[in-house]
This record gives C-alpha cells, sequence and structure tokens, in this order.
C-alpha cells in the first residue's frame, strides 16, 4: 500500500491497491449503488505497477484495473481526450500525422513565442517540453554484423525523441546488431490496454506480431520499456485463442528484451567508452522495474563509463508521476510525485540525470526545468552513444 | 450519522479530511483481519486539537471512534465494529523531532516505520522494533497494539521504547506522558497501560521514542534443517551460549515453498526448516560471532548454510522473512496469522502439538516463529468458514496447553475480535474485572473502539 506513488502522496486508502481490489469484490457482488466513485478510483492510478513487484502473494492489481476499466469503456464509451488518443494511434498514417502536426505546431509557434505564462498540458508545462525532433528515417542500419535485431521504436522515439532511437541503433550497432526497423511498425497499444480498451487492439498487435515474425531475427529491443511490457507480457492476452498467433508470438517472446537488459548482456562486445568525470543519477523506470524486473542492468551499462560518480537516487524506485496518461486525468498528483522526484535528484547534485523511458524523460526534463536544477535528463542509450 | 454532525466534523477537519461516500467507507471497513464493519464517516485528523474537539464532539453526539493507522493489524482492532467514525492518522504523519545528542525522536502517530528509518538511517540512528509490516505499519498503531516483531529477542518490543506519549482522553482532555529519561518511577506507569491497549482508553497523538546507534555492521545468515526438532535445538544452544542475535526466525517447510516462489531467494524448497539469523554489532564482534555461529548451527545438522555477501543480499534474504504471511495467499485465498507465544525451551514440543492438531482437524498450516522469543506464528490458510471453523478448534484444544506451559495467546498481535473468544483461557475473572473497571474508568460511555476485546 505505502508502495503505490499515488498513496503515498494522498494517504487516503480509497486510493490504495488494496482498496481499489476490495472495490471491485464489493462492485461485482453488487453492494455499491452506482459505479461513478469506483470509476473515478480506478482512473486514479498510474499503472505502474510497483504493488505487484511490491506484493508477496503475487496479485495483478492492474490488470484486475485494466479489466475493470475495459468493462466501464464498453458501458459508457470512451472520453474526448482517450477518443482522440485512440483515433491517433490506431491508425499507422494518422499516427505519423498527428506527430507531424504536433511536431509542426509546436516547434514552430509555441516553443518559439516567448511564453510568460506556464501554460498547462496535463501536469507538464508547454514552455518546459523540449523541442521535437523530426521522425526517425533511416529504417536499417549497419550490415555484415553477425547478428539483426528488430528495433521496435515505439511511438515516441520514433516521432518524436528521434534522438533517442538513432542513440539505441548506434549503440545496438556498436554491440554487434545489424538494426532493423518497420515502417508499418503500430503502437504497441498499451495506452490503449491500460485505458480499458483491449478490444480494438487485436489489429494492430497481429501486424506487429507478423513485422516481427518476418525475418530470423537474433533480438527483438526497444528504448521503451513500456513497449515491451505490451509485446511481452500483454500481447498473449489480446490475441487469446487465436492458435496462429499463439504459435508465431511463443516464438518471438523469448528474444523480446528491452534495450540496457540486451546491451548490458552484450557489454563485452562494447569497445571501451569514452571517460567521463561527472556525477551521474539514475531514475528507475516503473515497467522497466516493476513488469520485467530490470534493475541492475541500467547501473551495470553506467558504470562501464569510466569516470563516472554514481549516486543512487533517493526514494528508490518511485514513479516520475507520468503514468501514461495519468498527469493529463490528475495533473495535480501528478505534479507533486514529479517536484518531488526533482527534489531527489536535485539532492544528489547529479550533472547528468539518466533514465531508460522516453516517458520520464519528458517529465524529467520537465519538471528539472521548472525547479531550475541544472542536470541533464538523458536517456542511457544517448549516453553511452555520446561515449562510444 | 446526521448531517449537522457531518457538517460540525468538516468544521474541524477540513472538507478534505471528511469522507462519507458508501465505496470511501467500504476502504475502511477492514484492516489485516477476516472481519468487516462499515463506518458511517472517515476523518483525517492533521492535529492534536482536532482530535480532541473530534472526541469531545462524539461524547456530545454518542457517535463511536475507532482509531486506524494503516489498517495493517491482524485481529481487527482497527476495523469500526459498532459504526460510528474512524479516525484514520494516516495524515497526521510529521516527524516533529530527532534528537541526535539524547537519541529520541518525536512523531505523529501516522509515521510509517520504513518512512521513519529512512529519516534516522543517514543520522546512523535507529528505530529497532522491525516489524514483519514495517512497510506500512505506523507507530501510533505499533504502539495501541504494543508490536513486537523479529529482533524482540535483542532489543524488546514497543513498549521498551516510548518515553513519553500525547494522549487524547474520551472526554475530550489532553494528557501529556513521560519524561527525556531512561529511568522514571513516578507514579503508575501509565504509558505502559496505553501502550497495547488497543485504542480502547484512548487516542494516541503523538509518541517519544528512544533510538539506538545504528549497528555498524550486521551479518545475516541462512540454515536449513532436515527436521524442526534439530532446528529448535539450535535455537535454545544458541540462547545459551550467550550469543544474543539480532533475530532468530524458523520457517517451516510449507512457509519456504510459498516465500521462495515470490523471492527467489535461492532456499531449499525441500528443508524441514529454516534458521534466519542476524548478528550485528560492531565488525570484530560479528565476525567472531558469527564464527561461533556456525559452529554451532554446524553441531546441530545445518546444510546449505548461506551468507548474504552484501547489504542487497541481506535484504532479499530479510524479504523472504518479511513476504511470509502474504506469499501465503499464493496457496490458498486467507490466510489467518495466530501468534501464541511459550518458553523458548518447549517450542518444539508445541509446534509438534500444532501439527498434529492442525492434521487431525484437517485444516493446512504453515509456520513461522520469532524463535529468539518463543513467539509462534502458525498460519492457518483457509478458503471456507468450514475451514475457519477448523482453525478455530486447533486454538481451541491448543490454547489451554499453552498457557498451563506459562505460554500467552497472544504475544504481540493483539486480542481485537479474533482472539477474543479465548480470552476466558489465559485472563482470570478478577483480572478481567480489573480490566473492565479500568475500561469504565477511561471511557464511561464506551465511545473508544467499541466492540474490541473489552467493553
Amino acid at each position: 500500500m505505502n508502495q503505490c506513488p499515488v498513496y503515498r502522496e494522498l494517504k487516503d486508502e480509497t486510493v490504495s491497491p488494496r482498496a481499489k481490489l476490495r472495490l471491485i469484490k464489493a462492485y461485482r457482488e453488487g453492494t455499491l449503488k452506482n459505479d461513478r466513485v469506483l470509476r473515478k478510483v480506478l482512473s486514479n492510478c498510474l499503472m505502474c505497477e510497483s504493488c505487484y513487484r511490491n506484493c508477496p502473494g503475487g496479485l495483478h492489481t492492474t490488470d484486475a484495473i485494466a479489466e475493470m476499466r475495459a468493462e466501464f469503456r464498453d458501458k459508457y464509451g470512451l472520453d474526448w481526450k482517450k477518443k482522440l488518443l485512440k483515433a491517433a494511434l490506431g491508425d499507422k498514417r494518422l499516427r505519423k500525422l498527428s506527430a507531424y502536426w504536433a511536431r509542426l505546431v509546436y516547434n514552430n509557434f509555441i516553443s518559439n513565442v516567448p511564453m510568460p505564462l506556464d501554460v498547462p498540458a496535463g501536469a507538464l508545462s508547454l514552455k518546459n517540453i523540449p523541442r521535437l525532433n523530426k521522425a526517425l528515417k533511416s529504417m536499417t542500419a549497419g550490415t555484415g554484423r553477425t547478428k539483426k535485431a528488430f528495433f521496435f521504436a515505439g511511438c515516441v522515439d520514433r516521432f518524436m525523441f528521434s534522438d533517442t532511437a538513432e542513440a539505441v541503433i548506434k549503440v545496438l550497432n556498436a554491440a554487434g546488431y545489424d538494426v532493423e526497423i518497420s515502417p508499418d511498425e503500430r503502437c504497441c497499444g498499451m495506452p490503449l490496454l491500460i485505458s480499458g480498451d483491449s478490444a480494438s487492439l487485436g489489429k494492430s498487435a497481429r501486424i506487429n506480431i507478423d513485422l516481427m515474425s518476418a525475418k530470423k531475427y537474433d533480438a527483438i529491443v526497444s528504448g521503451c520499456p513500456t513497449c515491451i511490457v505490451a509485446l511481452k507480457q500483454k500481447y498473449a492476452g489480446i490475441i487469446n485463442g487465436d492458435a496462429e498467433y499463439e504459435e508465431k508470438l511463443k516464438k518471438i517472446v523469448p528474444l523480446m528484451s528491452d534495450f540496457t537488459e540486451l546491451v548490458a548482456n552484450n557489454i563485452e562486445s562494447l569497445p571501451p567508452l569514452k571517460e567521463i568525470n561527472s556525477t551521474v543519477t539514475y531514475h528507475e523506470p516503473c515497467h522497466l522495474i516493476n513488469s520485467l524486473g530490470i534493475s541492475q542492468e541500467p547501473r551495470k551499462l553506467i558504470a562501464a563509463a569510466p569516470g563516472t560518480v554514481f549516486k543512487e537516487l533517493p526514494g528508490g524506485a518511485s514513479c516520475c508521476g507520468s503514468g501514461g496518461f495519468y498527469h493529463v486525468y490528475f495533473p495535480e498528483i501528478a505534479r507533486k510525485i514529479g517536484r518531488k522526484k526533482a527534489d531527489n535528484i536535485k539532492s544528489t547534485g547529479a550533472e547528468i540525470t539518466l533514465t531508460a523511458c522516453p516517458a520520464c524523460k519528458l517529465q524529467l526534463i520537465n519538471f528539472t526545468r521548472s525547479a531550475s536544477i541544472k542536470t541533464e535528463v538523458k536517456h542511457i542509450a544517448e549516453f553511452l552513444s555520446e561515449r562510444l | 450519522m446526521e448531517k449537522r454532525v457531518l457538517a460540525e466534523l468538516e468544521r474541524i477537519a477540513g472538507k478534505d479530511n471528511l469522507k462519507t461516500s458508501l465505496e470511501e467507507l467500504v476502504c475502511y471497513s477492514y484492516d489485516g483481519y477476516l472481519k468487516e464493519s462499515l463506518p458511517d464517516a472517515v476523518v483525517f485528523p492533521e492535529s492534536t486539537e482536532q482530535v480532541s474537539a473530534i472526541v469531545k464532539l462524539a461524547g456530545r453526539e454518542g457517535f463511536f471512534i475507532t482509531s486506524r493507522g494503516s489498517g495493517s493489524n491482524l485481529c481487527g482492532a482497527s476495523v469500526p465494529k459498532k459504526g460510528g467514525l474512524v479516525l484514520a492518522f494516516s495524515r497526521m504523519n510529521r516527524t516533529i523531532k530527532i534528537d541526535r545528542e539524547e537519541r529520541f525522536a518525536v512523531v505523529e502517530p501516522g509515521k510509517v516505520l520504513d518512512d521513519l528509518e529512512l529519516e534516522l538511517s543517514p543520522i546512523g540512528l535507529s528505530y529497532p522494533v522491525d516489524l514483519g509490516s514495517s512497510k506500512i505499519a505506523t507507530i501510533g498503531g505499533s504502539i495501541a497494539l504494543n508490536s513486537g516483531g523479529m529482533k524482540a529477542v535483542k532489543y524488546g518490543v514497543t513498549r521498551d521504547y516510548l518515553l513519553g506519549l500525547t494522549v487524547v482522553l474520551a472526554d475530550g482532555s489532553i494528557l501529556e506522558l513521560g519524561t527525556k529519561t531512561k529511568k522514571n518511577v513516578v507514579g503508575y506507569d501509565l504509558i505502559s497501560l496505553f501502550c497495547g491497549s488497543e485504542g480502547t482508553l484512548g487516542i494516541i497523538t503523538q509518541a517519544s521514542v528512544k533510538l539506538v546507534v545504528k549497528p555498524k555492521a550486521r551479518k545475516v545468515i541462512v540454515a536449513h534443517f532436515k527436521s524442526m526438532e534439530a532446528a529448535c535445538r539450535a535455537v535454545n544452544e544458541v540462547l545459551a551460549s550467550g550469543l544474543i542475535p539480532a533475530a532468530i526466525e524458523i520457517i517451516d517447510r510449507l512457509v519456504i515453498g510459498a516465500v521462495e516462489d515470490y523471492v527467489k531467494a535461492g532456499l531449499d524448497k525441500a528443508a524441514e526448516a529454516l534458521l534466519l539469523i542476524e548478528l550485528d554489532g560492531k565488525e570484530s564482534v560479528v565476525e567472531e560471532d558469527s564464527r561461533a555461529m556456525n559452529a554451532l548451527l554446524d553441531r546441530h545438522g545445518a546444510y546449505g548454510k548461506k551468507e548474504a555477501a552484501s547489504a542487497v543480499e541481506s535484504d532479499k534474504l530479510w524479504l523472504a522473512r518479511k513476504s511470509a504471511f502474504p506469499s501465503m495467499t499464493r496457496l490458498k485465498n486467507i490466510c489467518i496469522a495466530e501468534d501464541i507465544t511459550v518458553p523458548v525451551s518447549r517450542l518444539y514440543e508445541v509446534i509438534t502439538r500444532l501439527n498434529e492438531l492442525s492434521a487431525k482437524n484437517g485444516v493446512l498450516m504453515g509456520l513461522i516463529s520469532h524463535s529468539g522469543d518463543g513467539n509462534l506464528h502458525p498460519h492457518f490458510l483457509i478458503d471456507s468458514k468450514e475451514e475457519e471453523v477448523k482453525a478455530d478448534k486447533v486454538l481451541d484444544e491448543l490454547t489451554p496447553f499453552v498457557v498451563s506451559i506459562g505460554g500467552t495467546l497472544s504475544g504481540e498481535h493483539g486480542i481485537g475480535v479474533s482472539k477474543k473468544k479465548f480470552l476466558g483461557y489465559q485472563l482470570k475473572e478478577n483480572e478481567l474485572r480489573i480490566m473492565r473497571d479500568m475500561k469504565k474508568l477511561y471511557d464511561p460511555k464506551g465511545i473508544l473502539n467499541p466492540g474490541s476485546f473489552i467493553d
């Protein structure tokens, strides 16, 4: 309970994982008069899976929440924000187009206009969001290496933070992998899945499975842990009962890993990294540690750069408050969590703050900037590629 | 509860600190025990003065008050058994003061034990009462229940660490108790009376607790045994040898299986018993003690011994122990943790009886024990009312024997509602009468935690 970032903020049992499960039970038993409060309570979850990692009983509370959200979606439909999200992410061309417009509008207008006012975007403020990069262009990188990796770029790294994606490719090349990216890749589906919209994911999940099965890859990798969680852990539930795709998925799941995991396992293939004399801290992305159980690998990579002075982030592995679209719905709570994270970063005095997730990166950039903390926020892939 | 009363509560505590919707009330209807009962309202007080005003209101309007920390206790102490108001202390959780020179801390009741430890550890101090539930248990709750925990064998229990308490009495008046000294014999020991009274005599709103200097070194040792008897013999010899481990825990075969599935610490699921031992103190002393400990364990047939090589490994082995109770829900849906405590020399005898009675009554039981202080936690795994009755029968048959050898039916979990039915086995009529009279004196209208072990 105390491991739940939302509970830690509100200190009200009602939002704790234990209570959410109890309320779902009460709803199923018909003891609640209506579902109005329950819907609100269930939406107040970062889906960070900290409860799962810390539950000795092994309860998948977030799965129960996603299931209930799906039921409510069937009953009430999606709200306009989620509808927009679904339209943008559900279709290949629309996804590209939305990113294009976001980039065009944001980079050319918003980020260039001096902003006396702090315009909020969910829990973030527009003036603290970095300029968006061009979409990733190259779709293959390298030939002639013995190993081949399928790089699942994901929406953010592919269309907005392509600098991270380029870094991932460069490091994978250095670690001995030729890299392929598919222009037909669809959104992994996680944003819709946690919104309770698993029904509409069947098609894009199958397309992604086909893409990853098209050739014999040695690894399937992403710089976004949430994408890997979707592919590795959630797709089985989406295609459940479809024998053909179950067979395909079974073959590729063992190849899937997060970027940090794959590179840490191939660390001896990397050339010696350039020296750096900086204090570095690391923020653990929720899905990386809580869902995938990966915590030591990123530290191993950071330690590989000679001269690194590593400082653990106080507060341990706790969510940055981004939580997918949580910060759009509960900006106040997300802001409090984000500010606390920024304070913790400040206390380490780190010149470089590393993470391994694009959404965390965005959140951390925003909250360190708004607190005027002098630290460079980067994805580990960028940190490594700069030292190659 | 009438609208007028609710409006008054809102005026005292603030709008955001009052909860009245059915959904919110459901979330305050339970704790770590099985019983559930809905309150009429929940208030999060933020100061002693607010608590005092609320208790005065309760006296005037005649509603019940049940205090709650995190609701992690295992006896139903924080369930609002007769409805009324739940006072949830989770938001009253500040650290008022840490005195490094005199080594004590003044904290509000909602402070979570692990959070306090996080504040103390960097300055080399510690509050050594280490509960299995320290991730969520609050200082207020652990005082109300006089919690013991893993390290009682060396460090004692909650009561041993109380220097002072602020208590709101049933008439709303505020009682300030205690001194800053270790010794104090002036008058009756009211602090000790409130500690363990399960919220039936007053409401604790602030506590001053003693701290110890954090040990420089610690070593965690795990040893497997082929029989429970050998493990128990080893425990007795450890204590007789003069070694004082910070903790010496026994886990039986069923529990080893459940925790290993969660923690994956490399425990041998085929072992009949496992000892988890922590030594702490000065580095040289820990080294010397660990050599003696290892030799002793070997003599008793320990195998598959592990010594944690790092703090991370130590924490992992401790996680195995601390996860034991919730891990068992992997086996069946409901787990009732019992709490009988016996003289350490009788441990094996009582464990044998427990196993026999559980088998006879057909109920699944896994055992954990703070063996250094004779505290046994049989965990009954059940998934129906019938099985709950069977678990009760085991205790019905066992408790008179436990009491006859000088043991107790609860070492640290408290009575609440869970063990109320067994109270007569241990407390004699004249003892009970004094307790009832005290309850009347402190709480004449019976508004504090009604329906608990004493009415």
